[in-house]
């Protein structure tokens, strides 16, 4: 067998990849390496083509996939001709493990989120919303306040995933209306995800590492809910400035009641069971929450057999549609299953390899030395406070892990406060830009055409302001936990 | 509980980074779990073997319960692992943690390649290839004999390019299309196709998923690395025994000419690009392995962004809104002109779960100490000849996936020559019984009744014959590798 042991070993400790270029010495920094440049100009090249995907109309995932596999041979190359044939591929083994937990995670929450959409569970909310005669406005609120008290519970993925399906229920028509309530979905959750490490991976990273300041404070489970009233005014004051611009307008669609196909309920109840168990495999069992995932998955899957066996309950039915009935039902589980959702199947596949490809991209550069480099410098160079603040930006561009996974492994002496800090930027800095966080990606993929990089940029400004204002609030009311470090 | 004491873990975890870098000359020694034998299996080996078995029985009887065999297993592995970190708690390690995620990073490197063959497999199909081919070998007006020999032998040598299942799926298609249901002829050449693509997958990573799973460990042995060159020493023993089969059973034949119509169908602008692009890939990947050292998968996914730019090249080149589906991992297109392969779509997301829980729970049994307990017996006391032999015929009966999980989960240090005999009994050991592989599985259900079990299990001396010259051409042709 080949020698996982680093690897594995090098997982466990939470080390990326990098690390290997700091530990055994039989790496190469090629950060001033022609390969090093080139690497940069072919990502920042793929990461235009994202940016323009509403112009050319050329997917996503595309080029990243490609820049992947473009930077990886040229880091392999490297390697090879010096003589170090396993080190390449142990970093992007690992790249390709975190991708694969991520991708198995995403999979499972849109699996449920397709079967209680084939359920009518959205049309019936839908309905209902219309018919309580909430207009737009008040939608945008209602959204925006569930995804940020539902993201530090579930994930702001799963969550801003959920909201979005709301939404395109509701509004699927009015693009402005589903524009703003997406973006301020993913600032909530975002947001919401920042102050609780079950809501956030950056969050669960800092608390994983059992962090002892120099000072002797911890920072524990329960400091992170300092965060929540930064987090609170990091959405609160965009959302604030954005829903004046929705549409003072009642959603259209007729009144009439839709009711939810046989088992919607239940189904319901199991994706709140998966989330259990996702949560307690990683909370009590200390195994990946994607594995609770996927043992949720066979709960629904179990139920949709359940489903085909009793389809003769259904009386409504003649026996053709009971035929048809029964093949659906055998097919909840499946995460792509009707032909009607096929423009849904297409936009997931997009997001899902899109993922693949950055999570590689920026692995290829963290191993080539980059954000070693760059938290080297801003932390060194800058101090702490500014390199925190930069650390948010940075993640708005690049993916917010391995950015984190950056700032972790070089370990800075920070106080309690600047540890805070960094969290919230990471957390909620890539709500800047659609690109920057993971349900900004997602939700580009499930209102596709509507909510674009272009659509979010127009209110970055709004979102950057609230950015501001959160650290603002979290210096002068955490002040006290900055100790004399502050500076 | 396991025997492993935590002690003993955190040592290896500090010394593991230096040794692992000493190990990259030889890696054949370094085991990733770090392993030994338990002296007892405690009460969690224990349900966890039960909740296996419960599940394996489950999957067995799919086919008259209706239950699909990816969920119990699904469920299995959840229940397996909860087990294994439940008991380990105690320990305060992170050992069952890495232990499940190199499990996992197993699973994702099949999955992504498989997505990636399902990805052309679906493109070629949606451009008409299929019907294409199938086309032209029906309008040939072959006689019943050469019909046979023609369709077992494209499928032998598509076999290794395609996945055998896809192959296996393609040629049955056609010969039922030809033989217009003729029954004398129809159960013959089903077992044909079922056995040419079973043995034309084996020497080919891309061809079947056991030499699939084999060759993405990169296994070292003493007698070099088991690389994508290295199968192909098996390429002769896999013909050789496919040919007696092929002979025997072909005296069966009538003679005459089948008078079943096939409609030409032409194919769709891009496909011959399409096939071009297949062969890209194929090529990156294995120059991505032998020369960068990568994993198979990433040649695999880079190359199937050759096939999404070129869906996007068919996009902006034509009608709008067409083309640029090719390049999913999914057929998108329920209305495709040639639908033989819809009913992957559906078998597909089932495999690739039933891969997850197969991977998940075999693992999970390593962990547990029962397979180096079964490896210890069979490939220590028995020896790999006999091991290899038994693997063989038991992936006859079961699904042949775990079968090679477990014997890789089992680490047996054995030659290259060994390794490629595990290879070869279970991949051809799948044709001896009709539900020994998923060619034969599809073709029953594709075949409405003409091929059937007990249809296959009169050609079974055929088979095994076949199965015993290929295993005695291999120990004969590649006694250097033992």
């Amino acid at each position: 067998m080949y020698p996982l042991t680093a690897l594995l070993v090098v997982a466990l400790l939470g080390v990326p990849g990098l690390a290997l270029a700091a530990g055994d010495g039989s790496s190469l920094d090629l950060t001033g390496h022609w390969v090093g440049f080139t690497a940069i100009g072919v990502f920042i090249l793929a990461y235009a083509l994202v940016m323009a995907e509403e112009f050319t109309h050329l997917r996503k995932s595309k080029p990243v996939i490609l820049a992947a596999g473009v930077i990886w041979a040229l880091i392999a190359w490297v390697y090879v001709s010096h003589g170090f044939t396993h080190e390449a591929e142990h970093a992007i083994r690992h790249n390709l493990l975190e991708y694969a937990e991520l991708m198995l995670f995403l999979l499972v929450a849109m699996t449920y989120i397709n079967a209680m959409d084939e359920r009518l569970v959205f049309e019936a909310l839908r309905s209902w919303l219309v018919r309580k005669g909430f207009g737009f406005r008040q939608l945008f609120w209602i959204t925006g306040v569930l995804a940020f008290f539902i993201s530090p519970v579930a994930d702001n993925l799963t969550t801003a995933l959920l909201m979005c399906a709301v939404v395109m229920a509701v509004g699927g028509d009015n693009s402005r209306f589903v524009l703003l309530a997406c973006i301020n979905i993913v600032v909530a959750a975002n947001a919401g995800g920042a102050f609780s490490p079950f809501g956030d991976i950056t969050t669960l990273m800092v608390w994983q590492k059992n962090i002892h300041t120099s000072q002797g404070a911890v920072v524990d489970f329960w400091t992170f809910f300092h965060l929540f009233i930064p987090s609170l005014v990091n959405w609160a004051v965009p959302a604030a400035l954005m829903s004046l611009a929705v549409p003072k307008q009642q959603p259209a669609g007729g009144g009439e009641m839709v009711a939810t196909k046989r088992g919607a309920r239940r189904i319901i109840a199991l994706f709140l069971l998966t989330i259990v168990t996702a949560v307690s495999y990683h909370n009590f069992l200390h195994l990946p929450p994607v594995i609770g995932m996927l043992t949720g998955l066979a709960y629904l899957k179990f139920f949709g057999y359940y489903l085909k066996k009793t389809v003769h309950k259904e009386r409504r039915l003649s026996n053709g549609e009971a035929r048809t009935e029964a093949e659906h039902d055998d097919q909840i589980g499946d995460p792509v299953a009707f032909e009607v959702f096929n423009h849904v199947a297409r936009a997931e596949w997009d997001t899902l390899l899109f993922f693949y490809g950055v999570v590689l991209c920026v692995g290829g550069l963290g191993f080539i030395g980059y954000l070693a480099l760059a938290s080297e410098v801003m932390y060194v160079d800058w101090g702490a406070s500014y390199a925190n603040i930069a650390v948010g930006l940075m993640s708005a561009i690049v993916d917010n892990i391995p950015v984190m996974f950056a700032v972790l492994t070089m370990m800075p002496d920070m106080s309690v406060g600047q540890w805070l800090l960094v969290t919230l930027t990471a957390g909620v800095g890539g709500s800047l830009l659609s690109i920057g966080s993971a349900a900004g990606v997602a939700l580009m993929g499930q209102a596709r055409g509507k909510y674009t990089f272009f659509g979010h940029l127009k209110w970055t400004p709004v979102i950057a302001l609230g950015y501001v204002v959160s650290i603002a609030v979290h210096m002068w009311l955490n002040g006290g936990m900055f100790g004399p470090d502050m500076g | 509980m396991t025997t492993r004491s935590p002690h003993r873990r955190l040592t290896a975890q500090a010394v593991a980074p230096a040794v692992a870098a000493l190990l990259t000359a030889a890696p054949a020694a370094a085991s990733h779990l770090d392993s030994g034998i338990p002296a007892t299996l405690g009460w969690p080996a224990w349900l966890a073997m039960a909740a296996f078995l419960i599940a394996m029985v489950a999957v067995t009887a799919e086919e008259f319960i209706g239950l699909r065999k990816s969920k119990p297993i699904l469920l299995a592995a959840g229940i397996i692992w909860a087990i294994i970190a439940y008991a380990e708690k105690a320990t305060g390690t992170h050992a069952a943690e890495t232990a499940a995620r190199h499990n996992l990073l197993q699973y994702a490197e099949l999955m992504l390649f498989l997505l990636v063959v399902m990805t052309y497999i679906n493109a070629l199909n949606e451009r008409r290839v299929f019907a294409a081919l199938r086309g032209q070998v029906a309008a040939l007006g072959l006689t019943y004999r050469r019909l046979f020999w023609s369709t077992g032998l494209i499928t032998f040598f598509l076999s290794p390019f395609l996945d055998n299942l896809s192959t296996a799926l393609l040629m049955g298609a056609v010969v039922l299309a030809v033989t217009e249901d003729d029954p004398r002829i129809v159960a013959p050449a089903c077992v044909n196709v079922v056995v040419a693509a079973n043995a034309g997958g084996v020497y080919s990573p891309f061809g079947d998923l056991t030499t699939l799973i084999v060759w993405q460990q990169q296994i070292q042995t003493p007698q070099g690395p088991l690389d994508f060159w290295s199968f192909f020493r098996l390429l002769l023993p896999a013909f050789a025994g496919y040919l007696l089969t092929a002979a025997w059973i072909q005296r069966a034949l009538p003679t005459g000419v089948p008078g079943g119509q096939v409609q030409q169908a032409p194919m769709r602008r891009g496909a011959r690009v399409i096939v071009a692009l297949l062969l890209a890939t194929i090529a990156t990947t294995v120059a991505f392995e032998a020369w960068l050292h990568l994993p198979p998968v990433i040649g695999m996914m880079t190359g199937l962004s050759y096939l999404q730019f070129f869906g996007f090249y068919l996009k902006v080149t034509h009608r709008p809104g067409h083309g640029e589906d090719i390049g999913l991992p999914l057929p998108v297109d329920g209305k495709a002109p040639f639908d033989v392969f819809r009913r992957i779509s559906k078998a597909e997301w089932d495999t690739l779960f039933f891969l997850y829980g197969m991977a998940l729970s075999v693992g999970g049994l390593a962990y547990l100490g029962w397979l180096a307990l079964a490896g210890d017996l069979m490939y220590v006391q028995w020896g790999p000849d006999v091991a290899n032999l038994l693997v063989g015929l038991y992936s006859a009966a079961v699904e042949n996936v775990p079968t090679m999980f477990a014997v890789l989960a089992m680490q047996p240090e054995m030659a290259l020559g060994d390794w490629l005999t595990a290879t070869l009994t279970i991949g051809i050991g799948g044709s001896l019984l009709s539900i020994g592989s998923a060619a034969g599985i599809v073709l029953m259900g594709q075949s409405r009744g003409h091929y059937s079990f007990l249809r296959h299990l009169r050609w079974t001396p055929a088979v095994a014959a076949g199965f015993a010259v290929s295993l005695a051409t291999h120990y004969l042709l590649n006694a250097d590798l033992f």
